[in-house]
């Protein structure tokens, strides 16, 4: 089973970072996204398990 | 036989002796009855005796009847003669009696706390009392046998006086007439006259009697009072006029008596065409302007008071307080309604803005103390590195000081706001001094990156705070670094111009960087909104709202130009106090 894939979306790259560090441990493939017209494209490319 | 004859004898003797007794009783009876006859004779007189009395008393009846008579009559006579002599004692106090009363009246008259005059049927005065005196300052004698319309009557009086006094004259009488007299320091007395028929004992019109009343004083109270009413109108119309709330006033039949400006302004109509209307027509010209997705189309005018809000979509968005109250006289009858509307709009609009930034200062406040929180969780319960641990120190450090810079901020604003200006210390130089120092702390505050001034020495004399227009400045500057290329400098600009009849120098700090867009401009300086949204930017979008406040208090102006990309020119205008510079800077 391959790792589930989650999209961080926030303004503030601090929170991300938070999130990002928080989720390191879990076994998941992270990306992120400043804002949501990004996260939407980012969405139909990587098809995230969870945002 | 002698014994027979004897007794013969005898027989006869007894007979004679009978015969003589019969003889003598026949006498006896004979003369008794002559004195029977003679008794009866006796009685006859007595009888005629008898009858002759009762004639005589008969007689003296009648004698007496007569007399009685006589007396009864006399006795009539006597009441007459009594009753005659009452009525004579009668007409004499009657006399006496009406002597009195017309001496009475003359007294009463000439002393009654009333002006009485009298005229004939000429118009002349023929009788003139004490008050009439008094109050004229004529004595009788100088009025008695004058014509008192053609000498004592303002000229504008004289022919409705006549025309009362002729009317009197033929009987019509007149009561509570005004009537102007001059006195003899010829001031004007006001007198309320009741013309009155004046008759001789047939009932003959002779002339005319005035009794008045001097309402001089009574006449000046009422005139001012008019004044009074009249100023007091005058003072309520131009309230009502002046008033940025709206009043209509509807009378007791539902028609609209006023209806002031400014509602008029609020509704975008003409008084014309409301005044004198149903108030029905008002109601259904509010209800048109109804915002129809808050409002109902309810009537405004009811019979009960009521407040409410109206949300008006025209002539443009507003909101109205309405309270409808009705009018009532002393005796209790409706006189009509008030309708008070009062624009809310911008206090519904601030109430918005403040819950608006209540919940935008929030969630401002939760974010950099979510990282706080959540970056010095993660140091407590996990091992990092050395470096890693810097960096996670390093952030949260950031964000307390964005924190603090936050909540500064918010202070500085509500401490402007609140005091009005009233902490500021104005002095009076040029900002030659402060905006070298401002650009030196800008300078070393970004690494060395420059301010290139691009004007002359020119400072004219101003008037301001040094350490709010130090801040002005300080956000100012860092904003234009912030927001521009790292390898770029910062230009700053002086200029003058004329404004509203007053000098301004204004200050331009110009840089090429991001920029905003017509759309954001137009939010610049709100509470909390920031152009760049990445959050790469240290900032808490408040710094040119206290920049705009400052300028406010200043009396100044504070203007953006601005394009997305093409970099911002912010200028700040202050008004001069004199184009030369102070002693102390000379």
């Amino acid at each position: 089973m391959s790792k589930k894939i989650i999209l961080i979306v926030d303004d503030q790259s601090d929170l991300r970072r938070l999130v990002c560090m928080r989720l390191e441990f879990g076994d998941y493939e992270l990306h992120e996204s400043e804002n949501g017209t990004r996260a939407l494209e980012i969405t139909n490319v990587i098809k995230p398990d969870q945002t | 036989m002698l014994k027979n004859s004897e007794d013969q004898l005898n027989t006869n003797k007894e007979k004679d002796k009978q015969a003589d007794e019969l003889t003598r009783a026949t006498t006896e009876l004979a003369f008794q009855n002559k004195e029977k006859e003679k008794l009866a004779d006796k009685l006859i007189l007595a009888n005629e005796e008898k009858e002759k009395k009762a004639n005589e008393l008969v007689r003296a009846n009648t004698e007496l009847a007569f007399q009685s008579n006589e007396k009864d009559k006399r006795t009539d006579e006597l009441v007459t003669a009594n009753k005659e002599l009452a009525l004579q004692s009668k007409l004499d106090s009657y006399r006496t009696k009406r002597v009195r009363v017309a001496e009475e009246l003359t007294i009463f008259i000439d002393t009654a706390n009333a002006p009485i005059f009298g005229v004939d049927a000429d118009g002349h005065v023929n009788q003139w009392n004490q008050k009439s005196a008094e109050i004229t300052g004529f004595q009788p004698d100088e009025v008695m046998g004058k014509n008192l319309v053609e000498e004592f009557i303002t000229a504008e009086y004289r022919e409705s006086v006549n025309d009362v006094f002729q009317k009197a004259l033929k009987g019509d009488e007149t009561a509570n007439f005004e009537l102007p007299i001059y006195t003899k320091n010829n001031n004007l007395v006001m007198v309320l006259l009741n013309a009155t028929t004046r008759r001789d004992a047939n009932g003959d019109v002779v002339g005319v009697v005035g009794v008045g009343q001097d309402i001089t004083e009574l006449d000046s109270y009422r005139s001012k009072m008019e004044a009074k009413v009249k100023e007091r109108t005058r003072e309520l119309d131009t309230i009502l006029t002046l008033s940025p709330d709206g009043f209509v006033l509807v009378n007791a039949d539902n028609i609209i008596a006023y209806i002031n400006p400014a509602l008029l302004n609020m509704m975008g109509l003409q008084a014309g065409m409301f005044i004198g209307k149903s108030a029905a027509i008002f109601s259904d010209a509010m209800t048109s302007l109804y915002n129809s997705e808050l409002m109902e189309n309810t009537s405004l005018i009811g019979d009960e008071d009521n407040e409410r809000l109206i949300y008006l979509s025209y002539p443009i968005v507003r909101v109205l307080h309405c309270n409808i109250k009705t009018m009532y006289a002393v005796t209790g009858v409706k006189e009509g309604q008030v309708l008070y509307f009062r624009d809310v709009t911008h206090e519904t609009e601030i109430d918005k803005m403040k819950s608006e930034f209540l919940s935008t200062a929030a969630h401002e406040l939760r974010t950099p103390l979510a990282s706080i929180y959540g970056f010095s969780e993660l140091l407590m319960n996990r091992e990092y590195d050395k470096k890693m641990s810097h960096e996670i120190f390093e952030t949260i450090h950031r964000q307390s000081v964005n924190l603090k810079r936050l909540l500064d901020e918010l202070l500085d604003l509500s401490r402007i706001e609140a005091r009005a200006g009233k902490s500021f210390h104005m002095v009076q130089q040029s900002l030659k001094e402060l905006l070298n120092e401002s650009c030196a702390e800008a300078e070393g505050a970004f690494n060395g990156r420059k301010i290139e001034v691009q004007s002359s020495e020119y400072w004219p004399l101003l008037s301001f705070d040094i350490d709010k227009m130090r801040q002005v400045f300080n956000n100012l500057f860092s904003n234009a670094f912030k927001y521009s290329p790292k390898n770029e400098n910062v230009i700053l600009k002086k200029s003058q111009r004329e404004k509203n009849g007053s000098i301004q120098f204004g200050v331009s700090i110009v840089d090429n960087g991001i920029g905003m867009d017509p759309q954001q401009l137009l939010h610049i300086g709100e509470r909390f909104y920031r152009a760049d949204e990445s959050g790469l930017v240290p900032g808490t979008g408040l710094g040119l709202s206290l920049v705009k406040e400052i300028m406010a208090i200043h009396a100044g102006d504070i203007e953006f130009i601005s394009a997305k990309n093409k970099g911002m020119a912010v200028t700040i205008w202050l008004p001069i106090v004199s184009t030369k510079l102070s002693d102390k800077e000379l």
